[in-house]
């Protein structure tokens, strides 16, 4: 090996090294992280709109079993700017839970719940879209996030 | 140019700015998805 | 090309490897043709849940079973059993070779038949409790270890020609050869295991249920080492020919033999980059996986180096000048060394598809792209890029030199490389633009999204689509051209002696390989790095499921053991 390969070699090391240098800053200073594990949640096949957890902060919970083809709750609504802890399990196969044009991208699977806390602040009705293969009817399995100041006072 | 005389110095200079201009590249399409990213927030 | 060593092979060797490169790619019409329904299906031209007797998600199975499991499969078996006997000068052994084929050709015979019966939907990743056929998976398991045996096989001659020759380093095409099926070797034990431990006998009826996460991390395990396996032998070819197609020298030896032992290593503990948005596996892992994945990305960059450097050479040698001129002076349209270019196209697809690659491993990064049609536009740029194209070159390299014909059509078999080049640049701009706005992947769009009558209609995904369809027709139509040479030629007038023959190069800077001359201590530094990477996503697995789970059938949302009466004794599935 002469000197210009070593010389390509350190420059592909650092370019990947300040990709992952890039990646770790976006996890401690701006909050973009993958999905934790929890494990003190068992798997649940009945879903729950979103329940107030707390005022301030604005905190909510909400549980979605995603099965053979559907969400269930179809539909959740929530103040925009508030957290969200979203428990996601799923009843049967392997789902997909997608919401259109944000970072909220999971996989429900069976034997053990998703978790993800989420946060949206501009108001709107975002697309929850199955992006997992499911079965035959998969491409028709979609819900909707409602982001609501009205919807408050009804939670 | 003979063959001899390349063999003795072949310095690809060619290739190191190709590899150059792909680690430019590569970068900038990377950060584009990392803005992205936050973007999406 | 002149000047080539030629190295007679007896007919037994012939018709195997024949056999062997022939089957895929009469199957390969038929993935095609899959494949070609998928952009029409998502495209919203074909509206309907099936058409000419395929269901969607049917034709989809076939398509990634066909094109990226048995084509890739096969052809690496027959590429093995051509290169490493000629390599090694050195007869191939017949009698387990054909045990090999004929596990090979049993193992797709039974997924073809359970995937065109309708029984076997499941997708090519076929993930648990999505339920297929027995015969589905019991045809997998041959294909596998059916391809294990071809590898067994080459182990002995291998250690002889070693005894024979010492000091003298292993050819690099055999070092890429045996890295290939190192990969595979290593990444398959653990499909293996999921298919025969736990999918098998759950199909069967034996077992009642399946622990998904397990299974998902043993499919993972194997699912990210395949794409190596897959392009090892596309690799072997880039370090091994390319540089004597171009009428130059491979740049550095050692260069080839570190990129191929740096894939051994890190082509596996990486498996968890397909599983970042999943739960039970915690983030701790799947951020060792990402670092992983990154050093996985390290020797392709620097193949990036030492093939330009070795084209330039070439270049140089026919007058090139200045910094860029090298690029244009390369043989793209020579019909003498046709092969340059289904390598070359490769190589500019590989441009896109390795930094499409790195966008999806870079951990949170990857939830703006996962499930959605950018991660096949990303994979279409690799496994259907250099993979393809390299493979469908060497195949028709093998067909001509191992029947004695002449490549006939050769005006279109130049032309297939450039105008697949094309297409697939098309079809994977639509496919990962329409994912960046949200298009999922694996979906009947034109039944829902894609379908003005559906409540679900999203016309802004129309302009993705409809790009992507433009692209997969090119794409048919460069495949069409290419059976049309791969055809006409099989089945013209023999007009020479069958021989092996292939390009080898000679390397510029010819060093002696040193440490990367045996592969033991590098097996031993990869099962440690598996192990490292491997044992905490093994306790992850095993403390975080809570509960297994019963199979489904896919177009039943009621579970398949509840269907059958929940019989005490569990039966074989009535046909």
């Amino acid at each position: 090996m002469d000197r210009i390969e070593k010389v390509v070699m350190a420059t592909a090391v650092v370019l990947l090294l300040i990709f992952f240098g890039a990646i770790v800053v976006a996890a401690t200073n701006y909050g973009v992280d993958l999905p934790t594990c929890v494990t003190d949640r068992k798997p649940f096949t009945e879903g729950s709109a979103p329940f107030k957890l707390s005022d301030q902060p604005l905190r909510y919970e909400a549980h979605t079993v995603a099965r053979m083809w559907m969400f269930d709750p179809p539909e959740i609504t929530i103040p925009p700017g508030a957290e969200l802890d979203l428990y996601l399990s799923s009843a049967d196969v392997v789902h997909g839970f997608y919401v259109e044009g944000t970072n909220i991208n999971l996989m429900a699977v069976p034997g053990a719940v998703t978790y993800q806390r989420v946060k949206l602040d501009r108001e709107g009705t975002y697309r929850i879209l199955c992006h997992e293969y499911c079965g035959t009817a998969h491409h028709l399995m979609a819900g909707t996030i409602v982001v609501s100041s009205q919807a408050v006072e009804e939670q | 140019m003979s063959n001899q005389v390349l063999e003795e110095r072949f310095v690809p200079k060619g290739a190191i700015a190709f590899f150059a201009a792909l680690v430019v590249f590569y970068a900038m399409l990377w950060f584009t998805m990392y803005a992205e990213l936050l973007g999406r927030r | 090309m002149n000047g080539l060593i030629k190295l007679p092979v007896e007919s037994g060797a012939r018709r195997l490897v024949l056999i062997e490169i022939v089957l895929p790619v009469v199957l390969l019409v038929l993935g095609i043709y899959a494949g070609l329904l998928q952009v029409l299906f998502r495209a919203g031209v074909i509206q309907a849940a099936e058409f000419g007797g395929w269901e969607y998600y049917q034709g989809l199975t076939l398509h990634g079973v066909v094109n990226a499991v048995v084509f890739t499969t096969f052809f690496a078996v027959a590429f093995g059993n051509a290169l490493v006997p000629y390599a090694l000068g050195m007869r191939l052994p017949l009698r387990w070779a054909w045990v090999s084929a004929g596990m090979m050709i049993a193992g797709t015979l039974m997924a073809a038949w359970a995937i065109l019966a309708g029984k076997a939907s499941v997708l090519y990743t076929f993930y648990p409790p999505l339920m297929a056929h027995p015969l589905f998976y019991i045809g997998a398991a041959l294909l596998i270890v059916g391809s294990w045996i071809a590898f067994f096989n080459w182990i002995p001659l291998y250690r002889r020609w070693r005894r024979e020759h010492p000091g003298e380093k292993t050819p690099l095409a055999v070092v890429g050869i045996f890295a290939t099926f190192i990969v595979w070797l290593i990444a398959t034990i653990a499909v293996a295991i999921e298919v025969v431990v736990l999918l098998i006998p759950w199909s069967l009826g034996w077992t009642q249920e399946v622990n998904v996460p397990l299974a998902r991390m043993l499919f993972w395990f194997f699912g990210h080492p395949l794409v190596y396996f897959w392009l090892l032998p596309a690799y072997t070819m880039y370090y091994t020919m390319l540089p004597r197609l171009a009428g130059g020298k491979l740049y550095s030896d050692k260069v080839g033999r570190l990129v191929f032992i740096l894939l051994i290593l890190f082509s596996i503990p990486v498996g968890a980059h397909h599983q970042y948005t999943e739960p039970v596996i915690s983030s701790s892992a799947k951020l060792l996986h990402a670092f992983l994945t990154f050093a996985v990305a390290l020797p392709s960059l620097i193949t990036a180096f030492t093939l330009a450097a070795s084209l330039e050479y070439g270049a140089r040698q026919r007058g090139a000048r200045g910094l860029f001129d090298w690029i244009v002076k390369q043989p793209f349209f020579s019909m003498d060394a046709w092969l340059f270019s289904y390598l070359i196209a490769g190589l500019i697809i590989f441009i896109m598809g390795g930094i499409s690659g790195i966008i999806n491993a870079s951990y949170s990064m990857n939830v703006v792209v996962h499930n959605t049609s950018w991660i096949p536009g990303h994979f279409h740029l690799t496994v259907a890029g250099p993979v393809l194209l390299a493979f469908l070159g060497m195949s028709l390299h093998l067909l001509v030199s191992y029947s004695g014909k002449q490549l006939r059509l050769k005006r279109w078999a130049v032309a297939v490389p450039y105008l697949w080049l094309v297409g697939v640049f098309i079809f994977s701009w639509g496919m990962m633009r329409g994912g960046l706005h949200g298009e999922p992947r694996r979906s009947n769009l034109g039944m829902s999204y894609l379908n003005p009558d559906s409540p679900f209609y999203h016309p802004e995904w129309k302009l993705f689509v409809t790009v992507t369809m433009i692209g997969g027709i090119i794409m048919t139509l460069a495949m069409i051209l290419y059976f049309a040479v791969f055809f006409t030629t099989a089945l013209s007038r023999r007009s020479g002696e069958a021989a092996a023959e292939f390009p080898l190069s000679e390397a510029y800077h010819d060093e002696p390989a040193g440490a990367l001359a045996n592969f033991r201590p590098w097996l031993i530094a990869a099962v440690i790095l598996i192990a490292i990477a491997y044992t905490p996503m093994v306790r992850d697995v095993l403390r975080g499921t809570f509960n297994t789970a019963p199979g489904y059938e896919p177009h039943n949302p009621a579970p398949v053991q509840q269907m059958e009466g929940e019989l005490d004794t569990p039966t074989v599935e009535p046909e």
